[in-house]
């Protein structure tokens, strides 16, 4: 066997690997694609992946089913997912900006308390949050998401860009000064673009996140027409009807296609940026 | 119209009359008892109790359960004829669109359910905003999922819509952290004459401490759904009288006969919730905490009992074994393939959920049978209850309008005809005469709902029904299902475990 020969070889069976992998990983949404042309008796009655026929009825029917049609809440998501991520992503930025770069009095309390703050699960959170919202008149809005947003109360990303910033050197921001930059035109004129791995993965895990939330939708949104997609899934599912689990695959499918697209646009920026956040310097 | 009759346990010389009803029993110290049928037709009684006879005779304890089944059975029945004089005058109260003068409301409605109960239910309210242009009902459905963790919360902070449907079993944690949390029906006079009174006072059903604080949406509560077909097959019978040692027995029947089947479909949480519970209350006499004292009846010996049973149930083939049904838990006993391509003779069910059942596996037939007793039991066990009830915030903004709207919801007759079974069988005779006229009426979810309302026994504590209660049954089922625990063992663990919950 020549050189070549065994190169070619290597290619092919590192190539077959990556294959079943992938297809190991992608099958449960393969599956889901082609469960939403089949009836109930065929989901749960047979293994076969392939429906006995194909029809687009659950999509039109799941789509309508719910009396508010599924346009209405995937408006919803947008009205609510969109903002919510580009507030986390200022505010956490801004945040971040000055834990890794400024001296101030306190700093040292002020971050032990944002990782401690870290530690908390949501469940133990959500009834003084609830509370607090009901005082403000904020429940059945979309506020409960954009308040928190905006005033930067996702810890998780505040410190994953804390450390990515501390990652870059800080000559930039001197050289940058002595240019005649001020505070914030360095943050975002010469931080900012380095921080785009780090600031697409943010984005990309509050979008899934806030897109797949189900809980805090539930308890914080009453009225059927400001409904997200989350909420309107379950609309169906009930233990004293039947389901139509084809009707409910076909908008769950629906329901997964921007996640999916979003993914593998961004997937360049989203890897970097777990690959790298924390690791440099 | 009697639905439910107390199987009196202590009473040793006293005769127990089921008034209104067309059996009339007697029972003597000796444990025997006398079923004597009154004048009316028992026709019906016979056609839902397969042929037995109720003339002068003396039976003994498990034939009185099933007699009375049949009593009452038959009496619910007549109801639909119209043949029971009661009922004949409930029937004939007409609703009567009552003035509302208050001033304008918006009230909040929240449910959980499928696609069949929204529908119904918006019917319903848009039928009552032409009817009251002033009031606004605006509806907050969702799925049962997280429905509790939810209502917990907004009726902690305040927040609870108007009128809420409330999950019967949840209602008595709700209503010890603050009785306060939702109106007495009773004070604003709602309108209860379709009711039957024997039904509608019970704990499980809204009322607490003289007060109706909910209103029954329905009739449900355990049920024996047989594949009737394959039954015939094997030859057995669950029309008649029997006791949880023949179910046994049938289980191995149904292994000789084609060792791919077993008699019953069943998860840890059905073995806990039908077999469990209904077991130690036919063993004990007792519910299994005495809530007022504050003390557990279950002795660690009772529980063993009842596991001991479960554990046979396994070891015998009677079930499918704990690893298969895993994949199936909770009320997703629908999924398994098995139900599907009928390898299961019958399942115990709640009526609520039947339907649900019998739609997974469309190429059977579907029969009703009656439910397993104890030798020498001490209560029935079986009781039945309802799917839900419907309460009004005592935050209520205009908890006039809540009645003004509950009464068109529950009262009126279009109402009745809309919602239809889409909460179970309709809890009041008006209701189900309607749908029987529609045909909307389901009649094998009816003689369900007659089946087990004809038992009559204890409704289940507060504590047990608890969702703390029922995982420590659950997960002792669990441990005895794999093997990992001895029943003795596992109840041990178990009722000190459920000690700790007092």
């Amino acid at each position: 066997m020549t050189k070549e020969q065994k190169k070619k070889l290597n290619l092919v069976g590192s190539y077959l690997v990556i294959i079943v992998i992938g297809v190991v990983l992608l099958y449960p949404i393969i599956w889901m694609f082609f469960a939403t042309f089949k009836t109930n008796e065929e989901i749960f009655g047979t293994t076969a992946l392939l429906p006995s026929s194909f029809s687009l009825k659950n999509y039109i029917e799941g789509w309508t089913g719910t009396v508010i049609p599924y346009t209405k809440y995937f408006i919803n998501t947008a009205i609510l997912v969109i903002p919510t991520t580009l507030f986390t992503i200022i505010s956490s930025s801004l945040v971040a900006y000055g834990f890794a770069r400024f001296r101030f009095p306190g700093k040292k309390i002020l971050f032990a308390i944002l990782i401690a703050t870290l530690m908390l699960p949501n469940s133990t959170i959500i009834i003084p949050r609830y509370m607090l919202y009901n005082k403000l008149h904020w429940l059945d809005s979309y506020l409960p998401f954009y308040v928190p947003a905006i005033l930067a109360c996702n810890p998780f990303f505040s410190y994953m860009l804390i450390q990515f910033m501390r990652g870059l050197p800080r000559e930039l921001d001197e050289s940058a000064y002595i240019d005649g930059c001020g505070t914030f035109r360095v943050f975002y004129q010469i931080l900012l673009p380095l921080m785009k791995p780090s600031l697409f993965s943010a984005a990309l895990f509050q979008f899934m996140w806030t897109y797949n939330d189900y809980f805090n939708s539930l308890i914080y949104i009453n009225s059927v027409k400001k409904y997200t997609v989350s909420l309107a899934l379950r609309l169906s599912l009930d233990a004293e009807s039947v389901v139509v689990w084809g009707k409910v695959l076909a908008m769950a499918f629906v329901a997964v296609i921007p996640l999916i697209i979003l993914f593998f646009s961004a997937q360049k920026y989203f890897v970097e940026g777990i690959a790298t956040s924390g690791l440099k310097g | 119209m009697v639905f439910f009759a107390n199987f009196e346990t202590k009473s040793q010389d006293e005769r127990i009359v089921f008034s209104e009803s067309p059996v009339i029993k007697y029972k003597y110290k000796d444990g025997t008892v006398q079923v004597r049928n009154s004048t009316r037709s028992s026709n019906l009684a016979d056609k839902a109790n397969h042929k037995e006879e109720y003339t002068m005779k003396t039976i003994s304890r498990r034939d009185f359960l099933r007699g009375s089944a049949a009593g009452m059975a038959g009496m619910a029945l007549a109801g639909f004829t119209g043949s029971s004089p009661v009922m004949a005058e409930e029937s004939d109260s007409t609703w009567e669109k009552a003035e509302y003068t208050g001033e304008d409301a918006t009230l909040r409605f929240s449910w959980w359910g499928g696609d069949e109960r929204l529908a119904a239910t918006l019917a319903v309210i848009e039928a009552f905003e032409a009817d009251y242009p002033t009031i606004q009902i605006e509806a907050e459905y969702g799925s049962s999922d997280g429905y509790n963790d939810k209502l917990a919360t907004q009726l902690a902070s305040g927040t609870a819509p108007d009128i809420v449907q409330i999950d019967p079993e949840y209602m008595p944690t709700y209503v010890a952290t603050n009785p306060d949390y939702f109106v007495s029906y009773d004070e604003y006079g709602f309108d209860f004459s379709n009711y039957d009174e024997s039904f509608l006072r019970l704990q499980i059903n809204g009322y607490y401490d003289g007060q109706q604080l909910g209103i029954p949406t329905g009739i449900a509560g355990p049920a024996l759904l047989i594949n009737q077909e394959l039954a015939d097959a094997i030859g057995l019978d669950f029309t008649g009288d029997y006791t949880w040692e023949d179910l046994i027995e049938w289980g191995k029947q149904v292994r000789e006969y084609d060792d791919s089947m077993y008699l019953m479909c069943a998860n840890k949480t059905y073995l806990s919730t039908f077999i469990f519970f209904n077991y130690a209350k036919q063993l004990t006499g007792q519910t299994v905490f005495d809530v007022d004292n504050g003390v557990l009846n279950l002795t660690a010996e009772q529980a063993e009992t009842c596991l001991d049973y479960i554990q046979r149930l396994y070891d015998e083939e009677v079930i499918a074994p704990a690893s298969y049904t895993a994949a199936y838990g909770g009320d997703n006993l629908q999924s398994d393939p098995n139900w599907i391509n009928s390898k299961y003779v019958c399942t115990f069910a709640h009526v609520s959920t039947m339907s649900v059942m019998m739609a997974a596996n469309e190429n059977a037939t579907w029969s009703v049978g009656n439910l397993p007793m104890l030798d020498g039991a001490l209560d029935a066990g079986w009781t039945a209850n309802c799917p839900q009830v419907i309460a009004v915030a005592s935050t209520s903004s205009n908890i006039e309008a809540a009645m003004l709207f509950l009464d068109y919801f529950f009262n009126n007759p279009e109402s009745m005809s809309t919602l239809a079974c889409t909460r179970s069988v309709p809890a009041t005779e008006k209701a189900r005469e309607i749908c029987t006229e529609d045909g909307t009426l389901d009649e094998i979810l009816m003689e369900a709902a007659n089946i087990c309302s004809a038992y009559g026994g204890l409704t289940p504590d507060r504590y047990a029904s608890s969702e703390e209660g029922k995982t420590i049954v659950t997960d002792a089922i669990e441990t005895v299902g794999y093997g990992a625990s001895t029943p003795a063992d596992a109840a041990a663990d178990m009722v000190a475990q459920l000690e700790m919950l007092l």
